[in-house]
């Protein structure tokens, strides 16, 4: 009965509008950016008679459906010149159209993405776009632009420790985030640890944060979508940027191989603090050296990252795309030892430790515009991420005065691996049936390969006659998994006030012979009060069939991505938003959203548990819990004009319980989330002077984080063996410390203010710009972690107990050098 | 206030009162508390305890199993302190066999620029076979414990031994333990092992059944000399132990012991030493309602072995 009442509604919703639309014709086509036919994604294109309109797809692509006779087609993108074509109606008609960027047009002129899904007028809610010409500006560590810091500063989304590339949204996991190179899930999105993230802002040409109400061709995480686009390339001529920074260097190409029909796009980025610092290494180990004893020493650290697009457009209705992304880090160090002892013998060592982990997408793409109202993209992928670690030595011991020569010779060698590949096909249609209805739907099909982790050791003694050898390998088996999803999703126009998207995603999942499936409705309703305000309401329930597990602060290599298994359930999640959305004409877009969020399913290490132990295996090592967040936040953004930039201010609270028999932490009571934090502030802005200098801001404040930490120290039992023979006394051998309760700690609040300015300057060839920026402008001294310790006064020989913290990042300032061309 | 008792179904009940400290505080030590009121109950027949000293309060009476004990501990400014245990049946040891064989290990010397193999050492590798039965089919904690005692003869007499302080047997490999084991630390990378500290193991692998735990220890016995050389290569031996004395203690603890324990343990994995970066803090189970520490029941059936090699 239930399904039969729903068919119905969907009968009804969908042949309404086929009925009153009869005589319409298709205007369909691309939008570009006119000077290097970069395709515009999410530009609006609306008819001011009819008051119909629709909005470019992932790429530049449209399809608007309109009645027969004169329309006035507006196209208009944020940060271009509109555009309006005029003309009478009477054929299915295409419209490919070049808008003019211009950055500083005045506010009056913008009409700020009329039917962008996002704004006040569409019907997404939980979305954010943050143009990338902002994320460019924002003044950040080391100068070092970073996509991710910038999503950090919105509402909603919280950072993890200092200085951290973590994104935590809405109550959710650093792994809960659906984060899509061109499409392409990746895994590892940071480098050095977390401090800097895997996206070169050069290659990025758009970015969407998705925290909730999510459209139904997402899936597969629980808590956000960070959907990033990279450019395709001018098609008309060759143009790049070279910038050198404190840290890293990058370099951007770009252009056609066949004019207006295939581009490129290359970009590089390499760290050089292991070049730089090789000369110092060999002065300090050179000034140990004597003629009884050598050593030789190499040692590093570099993370690069590289990122290629070829796009080919076949025909005007076909067009190809391959894009590549490679991104490591990688630690070295190699010494090499000697010592003379006398003239016939001596001792040797050689040593050699490497690791290196990253990322490695690659992604053929083909677009068909099928019929001007049917749009294909078909897509096969491959992704892997990798952490290796190899660590090697040999120690040689020879005495040339024994006959024969004593030769005592020792090897080392242990290998650490874990990784995870993924082979993925996928198609994706969007098809305009009416001028009421954007209908999009899909199938999607991933081949997992998961290697959470194993590790091997060899060594071989050789003294004599002895000869010992060891050949151990652990860790846990690989694991396949094969992942099946569909959607469908239609953003409807039910009247000129309300409007819906309302959709299903359907999951398949099935590893070591078991199979899990998941049906997640997605709904989101926007009513629209007045021109520039709206109310919209959310509903999305999510599965996600990975885990990442990390038992450290920061993120490291050994994070694990572990498949769900027969034992490891499904994390599953159901979100509810809803929001007041208001368009404040000249000045800024605001908002207010609240949302509650339920996780299931969440895993966590056991007490006591670490990624180390490895012989164990992962899953006895974790427990299964659940959770929940809840949390309002507002936004006052302003993406045009000459000061553009936002104000988010989110208050939250996100609470665990793993209560489960047997999988209890905290003992099966209620503890707050690690990142837990009541207040984050922050607040960005960049002013353009003029077109030489333009000044960037940020100031954030946040609650401190939770962390657990023991502050009473109490007596515990001694052995019960001893207890049972007569008294037993508490002491400092027998001294516990007392956790009231997970994250029980709470570290000081965090704030920080960082500035930048910019000085452009028109060369012959092109435009140079040095950036100054300072990070942590105040010098703030922020918490990354307390311990207690003690310290010694010497005035009065007595040893006190303290707190200390450590602060990773006083303040830093950095200059950067870049020339466009 | 922090109360601790262990309660065994064989000793006369101390229950240690004291207070926590802060964790920068200067105090080395703990406070006994000497003037608290600690009541005991007994099924519920009240007995004021007797404070000897330093915090420490002891009953005249000795609870027995299944028992429902209570304490409860007032202080004018630290407030009430109460908890409840009961003492588990006494587990029960079926039998406890040994099976024990000869393991060679090579030994080397350097004579003439080479080395040359001189004989063998002779370790007895000796295995317990304890065999114990489970008290019911619900869930069950225990704990083994077993305690070594080595005796050397020094002198030509072979009766005048004399002994080594107590050892106690760690690194049970068998199944049941490894259920318990702390979950693992960085040691563990290189060199994974048993985390169970304690001994602790429940009765899932045998609910309401007999379990045999198995158990080794090993000790050199003597040195099989090649026959081809002579004197100038005589072994280093005479170390070998002439009498152990196993005391093989299996304990039935009760849930909160046993939690404990095992907390304990996770702790352990999770302190500064061995965790440090890389795990979350564990906490210490308490089952004192109005301040922390452990009030827990245990009792234990023994059986002592003794070896002569």
């Amino acid at each position: 009965m239930r399904i039969l009442f729903i068919s119905l509604i969907f009968t009804l919703l969908f042949s309404f509008p086929v009925v009153i639309t009869a005589q319409n014709y298709t205007i369909s086509g691309y939008i570009t950016d006119e000077t290097n036919g970069e395709t515009l994604l999410g530009a609006s294109v609306y008819d001011k008679l009819s008051t119909r309109g629709n909005a470019t797809n992932n790429f530049g692509f449209y399809s608007l459906r309109l009645p027969k006779g004169n329309v006035a087609v507006n196209y208009s993108y944020v940060g271009y010149t509109p555009e309006t074509k005029e003309f009478k109606l009477t054929k299915d008609t295409i419209i490919n159209i070049g808008l003019k960027s211009n950055l500083l047009l005045d506010e009056v002129v913008i009409t700020a993405s009329q039917q962008s899904q996002i704004g006040v007028k569409g019907s997404q809610m939980s979305a954010i776009e943050i143009p990338v010409e902002q994320i460019k500006n924002i003044p950040t560590l080391f100068g070092e632009n970073d996509l991710i810091k910038a999503i950090q500063l919105l509402p909603g989304v919280q950072s993890g420790s200092e200085g951290s590339a973590g994104l935590y949204v809405r109550g959710g996991g650093p792994d809960e985030n659906l984060i899509l190179l061109d499409g392409v899930p990746m895994y590892n999105v940071n480098h050095m640890f977390g401090f800097f993230s895997a996206f070169n802002t050069d290659a990025v040409k758009n970015v969407t944060l998705y925290k909730g109400s999510f459209p139904s061709r997402f899936g597969g995480r629980l808590s956000s979508v960070v959907d990033v686009h990279t450019k395709n390339g001018d098609d008309k001529k060759y143009h790049g940027n070279v910038s050198i920074g404190l840290i890293s260097s990058k370099i951007n190409v770009e252009g056609p191989i066949w004019k207006e029909r295939t581009t490129f796009n290359v970009s590089l980025r390499r760290t050089y603090f292991d070049i730089l610092s090789q000369p110092f290494i060999r002065m300090a180990t050179a000034a140990e050296n004597s003629d009884q004893s050598t050593m030789k020493v190499t040692a590093g650290y570099y993370f690069y990252d590289f990122n290629a697009k070829i796009t080919h457009k076949i025909s005007d209705k076909d067009r190809l795309y391959f894009s590549f992304y490679s991104g490591d880090d990688a630690i070295y160090t190699r010494m090499k030892s000697s010592e003379k002892y006398t003239a016939n013998s001596y001792s040797s060592t050689w040593m050699k430790l490497g690791w290196d982990w990253g990322n490695m997408i690659s992604a053929l793409r083909w677009n068909r515009v099928i019929t001007n109202r049917l749009f294909m993209n078909t897509t096969a992928t491959f992704t892997r991420y990798r952490s290796n670690m190899k660590i090697g030595g040999v120690y040689e011991e020879q005495d040339k005065t024994k006959t024969p020569p004593d030769l005592l010779l020792e090897e080392h060698t242990m290998k650490y691996n874990s990784g995870i590949k993924d082979i993925t096909l996928k198609s994706d249609f969007d098809y305009t049936p009416g001028s009421f209805h954007e209908i999009k739907f899909g199938v999607n099909y991933t081949n997992h390969a998961f290697s959470p982790d194993v590790s091997s050791m060899q060594a071989s003694i050789k003294h004599g006659v002895i000869h010992e050898k060891r050949d151990t390998t652990l860790g846990s088996p690989r694991v396949k998994a094969n992942e099946f999803s569909s959607y469908f999703e239609d953003n409807m126009n039910l009247t000129r006030w309300l409007k819906a998207n309302v959709g299903v995603h359907y999951s398949l999942y099935n590893v070591q012979q078991h199979t899990y499936h998941a049906i997640e409705p997605r709904i989101g309703i926007r009513a629209l009060a007045a021109e520039n305000l709206s109310f919209k309401a959310g509903f999305a329930q999510m599965s996600q069939y990975i885990h990442l597990l990390s038992s450290a602060n920061v993120s490291l290599p050994t994070d694990l991505w572990v498949p769900a298994t027969k034992h490891i359930l499904p994390m599953k999640s159901t979100q509810i938003s809803a929001g007041v959305f208001y368009d404040l004409k000249k000045i800024a877009n605001l908002s207010v959203e609240g949302y509650y969020k339920t996780m299931d399913n969440l895993i966590e290490y056991k007490d006591g548990a670490s990624f180390m132990g490895v012989s164990a295996g992962w899953e006895s090592k974790v427990v299964m819990g659940r959770g929940w967040a809840y949390g309002v936040e507002f936004l006052a953004q302003r993406s045009f004009g000459k000061t553009t930039g936002w104000l988010g201010y989110t208050w939250s609270k996100s609470e665990r319980l793993f209560d489960k028999p047997g999988q209890e932490l905290n003992f099966g009571r209620i503890f707050p989330a690690k990142y837990d934090r009541r207040h984050d502030i922050s607040l960005t802005a960049t002013h353009k002077f003029s077109e030489k200098i333009d000044l960037t801001g940020t100031w954030v404040y946040s609650t401190g984080n939770a962390g657990t930490l023991g502050m009473q120290y109490y007596p515990g039992t001694p052995d019960t063996e001893r207890l049972s023979s007569g008294y037993y006394n508490g002491n400092d051998n027998n001294r516990l410390t007392y956790i009231e309760q997970r994250n029980n700690y709470r570290f000081n609040s965090y704030h920080r203010m960082d500035v930048g300015v910019n000085f452009h300057k028109k060369k012959k060839h092109g435009v140079r710009t040095w950036n100054i920026s300072i990070y942590n402008a105040y010098n703030q001294r922020n918490p990354f972690m307390v311990y207690p310790s003690s310290v010694y006064d010497q005035k009065t020989g007595a040893t006190q107990k303290v707190m200390k913290q450590v602060t990773l990042f006083p303040i830093i300032p950095s200059v950067s050098y870049m020339y466009k061309f | 206030m922090v109360v601790n008792s262990l309660i065994g179904a064989d000793s006369a009940l101390v229950v240690q009162v004291s207070k926590s400290e802060f964790f920068l505080s200067k105090q080395s030590g703990f406070t006994g508390i000497t003037d608290a009121a600690v009541t005991l109950y007994i099924n519920d027949l009240p007995e004021t305890l007797t404070h000897r000293e330093d915090g420490f309060y002891v009953s005249d009476r000795t609870p027995k199993p299944n028992d429902n004990v209570r304490i409860e501990a007032k202080h004018h400014t630290l407030g009430t302190a109460t908890a409840t245990s009961v003492i588990p049946p006494k587990p029960e040891i079926i039998s406890i066999d040994t099976v024990s064989h000869i393991v060679k290990s090579p030994s080397t010397a350097y004579k003439d620029g080479k080395y040359i193999a001189i004989g063998n050492y002779l370790n007895r590798e000796l295995t317990f076979q304890i065999k114990i039965k489970d008290r019911s089919a619900g869930k069950n904690f225990y704990r083994l414990v077993i305690r070594e005692i080595r005796c050397y003869a020094y002198t030509s007499d072979e009766n005048d031994l004399r002994c080594n302080n107590e050892y106690f047997l760690s690194n049970f490999d068998d199944p049941v333990f490894k259920q318990e084991n702390g979950a693992g630390n960085f040691g563990d990378f290189f060199d994974p092992g048993n985390n169970n500290r304690y001994g602790i193991f429940n009765n899932d692998m045998f609910a309401g059944s007999a379990y045999t735990i198995r158990v080794k220890d090993n000790f050199q016995v003597g040195f099989e000399k090649n026959p081809d050389l002579g004197a100038e290569f005589e072994p280093s031996t005479g170390g070998e132990p002439k009498k152990i004395t196993y005391r093989i203690t299996v304990q039935s603890l009760n849930q909160e012991y046993f939690y404990y324990l095992k907390s304990r343990n996770n702790n352990k994995s999770s302190d500064m030493e061995d965790g440090l970066f890389f795990s979350e803090p564990a906490q210490i189970y308490s089952n004192i309602t109005g301040g922390i520490g452990i009030f827990g029941g245990y009792t234990s059936a023994v059986q002592i072995i003794e070896v002569k090699p």
